[in-house]
């Protein structure tokens, strides 16, 4: 064979390589998409089940954008990182998406197109620390009828609810209609004109909540039927409900419906009519809510008797003095083990607090189950409500008080098939008006219910109020919620999941993956305890040194003085002023002293990693070396 | 099988029978370390992880690698030992392959010495050690990949310097064709499925995906395409030097 021809075969070769790879390359990047081992610690790139679902049901596409202003924060690595992460979220969100879901990256540069996009979908420039002007780090998305939804700022600080709050978003895109909630309550959840203020009254946060995320629907005592689109019924402090409403509530659970419950002993948030003619009828007034007909009929025990005080979970309160606080034994904070982790409602809530709850159980021919959700502390015990209405002082619910050992379920899930509690058909109506063909038509009985039945009931109303969960400021006219507790996700999550779109709800609480230098933590806690003592003397020695030092001179500007500034005087000023530098140079070497031992281990370590082995190689290089040059000698 | 082993045990004894291995991994070790705390800020950063220390892998191969593979055919063909070689009973892939993964076992060795940052980072903190693995791999993977194209173009000429260059100059084409500031140009003149396939054959883009932590199957195959392409490229040329 000629050389020419080896030649020409050999490049032909090397060309059907090239393309064979390419071709190869890009048939395993469309065949074996989501083929992978997550060896993250946390499973950080693993979507979660709920939010695999959520994704594969989207039907219509939808777009993302995400903002970051990747130019300004160049020296900033910890936002960066951040903004990775959520980059990468999306990315995976995307990869998964079958093509569902378009992701654009935009960079919002001061003046630039991109920021005019970024203000008109509504995200702000926030400003941070580090960086000149504020920076946008946002989401948009938008379905196909253009309907939109934004995360104006990712906050490092819920980072473990990234996940949820993506999914959420897409979720709420793809299902635009959103889930209806019927709300049957005596409390003032919503914005309204209040008699007793003569004024506007703000909603509860927690109706605030409800409404962004469902349509809500008013019903109002003595309704014959619960509408059929309606999809959960939320009952509050349900109080002498007529028979009417009442046979339309088991109506709708016999149907299947679902609905969440909130029944109370003695709610300090209702509202009771003030008689000034007999103050103490309001306080001796019945404050408890129940649906006894109901509840009765099903198996399900409540009483409005007793309340929990709970010693283990106990809250502070201001004492009654002034001086200190004290442990108020009915106002709990409940975490930890108390909040069930294996129901979806519960799982990754931090804390709930509650006032006053009542407890639940099941009779025993109840044909339900029940699963608690919310269970008091084993240092809790029941107490007649009663003591709640006489008891001015917290302090006071601590008399006598022993702990049961027993732990009260607060919140529960019951479920199974129940038999109707009007097993003789509807009560007698009303007598109506005239106009019977307004009224509308009243589905036909129905005995038992229509499959299992889902319900959660909640010992306790005042955990909807604001004053128990969160804090509410206002910061230019917008009002700002900073939730101390998890009541309000309790709801949502009880909703979300009653709804239909559990998916959502498994998507909750990943852990953080902000890993610190622990060691060097330590070490500088350790110094500014070391040193703290000494830099707050010096600090009080500086301030008063200065403000000696002002007042000798101040003393001297006096036009009397002026000129009769005396020798003692003026050494005086300068004895100051030397001190006032010895200490502020003292002051300094304490300060350089904070960071000594960790700028001395950053230096121990610098030398090991980047000398210490290639020394020992070389070390090792020479010795083999001579050790090799020395044998035949030997020999 | 058995003449791959030996060719490699030939080629290994051979890196470490002179200084030029012992410089190399003191280089390879001393700049790994500086670009971390100097360029990377890991200690200041405070944040337990080897993102500082991975970041620069890219670049310290695309120099240091290349010298590595520059010698392993061009000194063969200029001192004509590659004649002796051809001679023995060993076919032309089993010396590619052998000479190949001596190199990389070499590399690997290199980047093993590099333990007393993983060491520091435990130290230090609570890293997520199962990135930090997937991260060793990716890395090794991506020296895998380099050491391919550079021996492959040693074959090519006698020259060790102008193996060098020409290596580096491929590996910087494999390196930069998965990063944004080639991407973003090239996607506003190219539809989106040609800028994905330019991003999908660079070596960066899938060493990245693996740096994070998560293997995936498509980055384990495209190394393994890339590499077993070269290689077969390498004997290809081989084949073709025999018969000038």
């Amino acid at each position: 064979m000629d050389t020419n021809r080896t030649k020409a075969l050999g490049l032909s070769a090397l060309a059907i390589i090239a393309v064979l790879f390419i071709a190869a390359v890009m048939l395993t990047n469309t065949l074996f998409r989501g083929v992978r081992l997550d060896l993250t610690e946390n499973q950080l790139y693993t979507l979660s089940d709920g939010t695999r679902a959520v994704l594969g049901d989207i039907d219509e596409p939808i777009n993302l954008y995400y903002f970051f202003s990747d130019r300004a924060t160049e020296d900033l690595p910890q936002w960066r990182a951040y903004s990775r992460r959520v980059r990468e979220t999306l990315e995976e969100f995307v990869a998964i998406s079958r093509g569902k879901l378009n992701l654009q990256v935009i960079d919002p540069q001061p003046f630039s197109e991109e920021e005019d996009e970024a203000s008109r979908f509504g995200l702000p420039g926030v400003p941070v620390r580090g960086a000149e002007d504020g920076i946008f780090f946002g989401l948009a998305a938008t379905n196909s009828v253009d309907d939109e939804e934004i995360i104006p700022f990712f906050d490092p600080a819920k980072e473990e609810f990234l996940e949820y709050d993506l999914a959420r978003l897409i979720y709420t895109l793809d299902n635009p209609e959103k889930p209806v909630v019927g709300l049957l309550s005596s409390m003032p959840l919503q914005s309204g004109f209040d008699p007793l203020t003569n004024r506007m009254r703000e909603p509860w946060a927690v109706s605030t909540q409800i409404q962004q995320l469902f349509e809500v629907r008013n019903l109002e005592d003595g309704l014959d039927a619960i509408e059929e689109e309606i999809d959960v019924l939320l009952v509050v402090h349900p109080k002498s409900l007529s028979e009417q409403t009442l046979y339309a509530i088991d109506q709708f659970v016999m149907a299947g419906g679902r609905a969440m419950i909130f029944v109370d002993p003695f709610s300090q948030f209702e509202q009771i009519d003030t008689d000034p003619n007999d103050p103490t009828a309001a306080m001796m007034a019945d404050r408890s809510s129940n649906l006894a007909t109901l509840f009765d009929a099903w198996g399900i025990e409540f009483s409005v008797e007793q309340g929990i005080l709970d010693a283990g979970a106990a809250l502070q309160v201001p004492a009654r003095s002034g001086r200190g606080a004290v442990s108020h034994l009915g106002l709990i904070g409940l975490s930890g083990d108390s909040l069930t982790q294996q129901d979806v409602v519960t799982s990754g809530l931090t804390s709930m607090n509650f006032l006053v709850a009542g407890y639940f159980g099941l009779a025993q021919d109840s044909p339900l189950e029940l699963q608690p959700l919310v269970v008091s502390t084993p240092e809790s015990a029941l107490a007649p409500v009663q003591r709640f209405k006489v008891t001015i002082d917290p302090a006071e619910l601590q008399d006598g008080f022993e702990p049961s050992g027993e732990r009260w379920p607060i919140a529960v899930r019951v479920s199974g098939e129940l038999p109707s509690a009007f097993a003789e058909g509807a009560p007698a109506a009303a007598p109506v008006a005239d106009d019977l063909e307004a009224a509308p038509a009243v589905p036909a009985h129905r005995a038992n219910s229509n499959g299992p039945v889902n319900l959660v009931l909640v010992g306790d109303v005042d955990l909807l109020a604001d004053q128990l969960w969160v804090r509410v400021q206002r910061l230019f006219g917008e009002r700002l919620l900073e939730e101390l507790a998890s009541n309000g996700a309790f709801v949502i999550n009880t909703l979300d999941n009653l709804t239909g779109s559990s998916d959502l709800i498994g998507v909750r609480g990943r852990a953080s993956f902000v890993r610190p230098f622990q060691r060097v933590e330590d070490l500088r806690r350790e110094a500014a305890l070391r040193f703290r003592d000494t830099e707050q003397q010096l600090q009080k020695e500086l301030e008063e040194t200065e403000s000696r030092l002002t007042e000798l001179q101040s003393s001297r500007t006096d036009a009397d003085n002026l000129l009769i500034l005396s020798d003692e005087q003026r050494e005086e000023i300068e004895r100051f002023q030397a001190r006032k530098l010895e200490i502020r140079q003292e002051l300094r070497r304490v300060r350089r002293e904070l960071d000594k031992d960790i700028e001395q281990l950053g230096t121990v370590l610098k030398i090991t990693n980047i000398a210490l082995v290639p020394l020992l190689i070389i070390l090792f290089a020479v010795g083999s070396a001579w050790f090799t040059g020395r044998r035949p000698k030997e020999a | 099988m058995r003449n791959v082993g030996i060719i490699l045990r030939r080629e290994l004894a051979s890196y470490f029978s002179t200084p030029v291995a012992y410089v190399f991994i003191v280089i390879f070790l001393m700049l790994a370390g500086m670009f971390t705390f100097y360029f990377g800020n890991f200690y200041e950063g405070g944040s337990a992880t080897l993102e500082a220390f991975f970041f620069y892998h890219p670049w310290l191969y695309l120099f240091l690698v290349p010298a590595i593979s520059m010698r392993l055919w061009a000194e063969e063909r200029k001192s004509g030992s590659i004649e002796l070689l051809m001679t023995l009973p060993v076919t032309l892939m089993d010396a590619v392959l052998g000479k190949f993964l001596a190199a990389w076992l070499f590399t690997g060795i290199a980047l093993a010495l590099t333990f007393p940052i993983w060491i520091t980072v435990n130290y230090l903190g609570d890293p997520d050690n199962g990135v930090i693995f997937a991260a060793y791999i990716g890395s090794l993977l991506m020296a895998g990949g380099f050491l391919a194209i550079g021996t492959c173009i040693s074959a090519i000429t006698r020259n060790q310097v102008i193996a060098f260059i020409i290596t580096v100059v491929v590996c910087f084409l494999f390196l930069v064709s998965g990063i944004p500031l080639v991407l973003e140009p090239i996607s506003a003149v190219l539809p989106q499925s040609l800028v994905d396939t330019v991003a999908g054959l660079s070596l960066w883009t899938h060493f990245e995906s693996i740096r994070k932590g998560v293997i995936d199957l498509r980055d384990l195959l495209y190394y393994a395409f890339l590499i077993s392409a070269w290689l077969v490229a390498n004997a290809i040329v081989l084949d073709g030097n025999k018969a000038e």
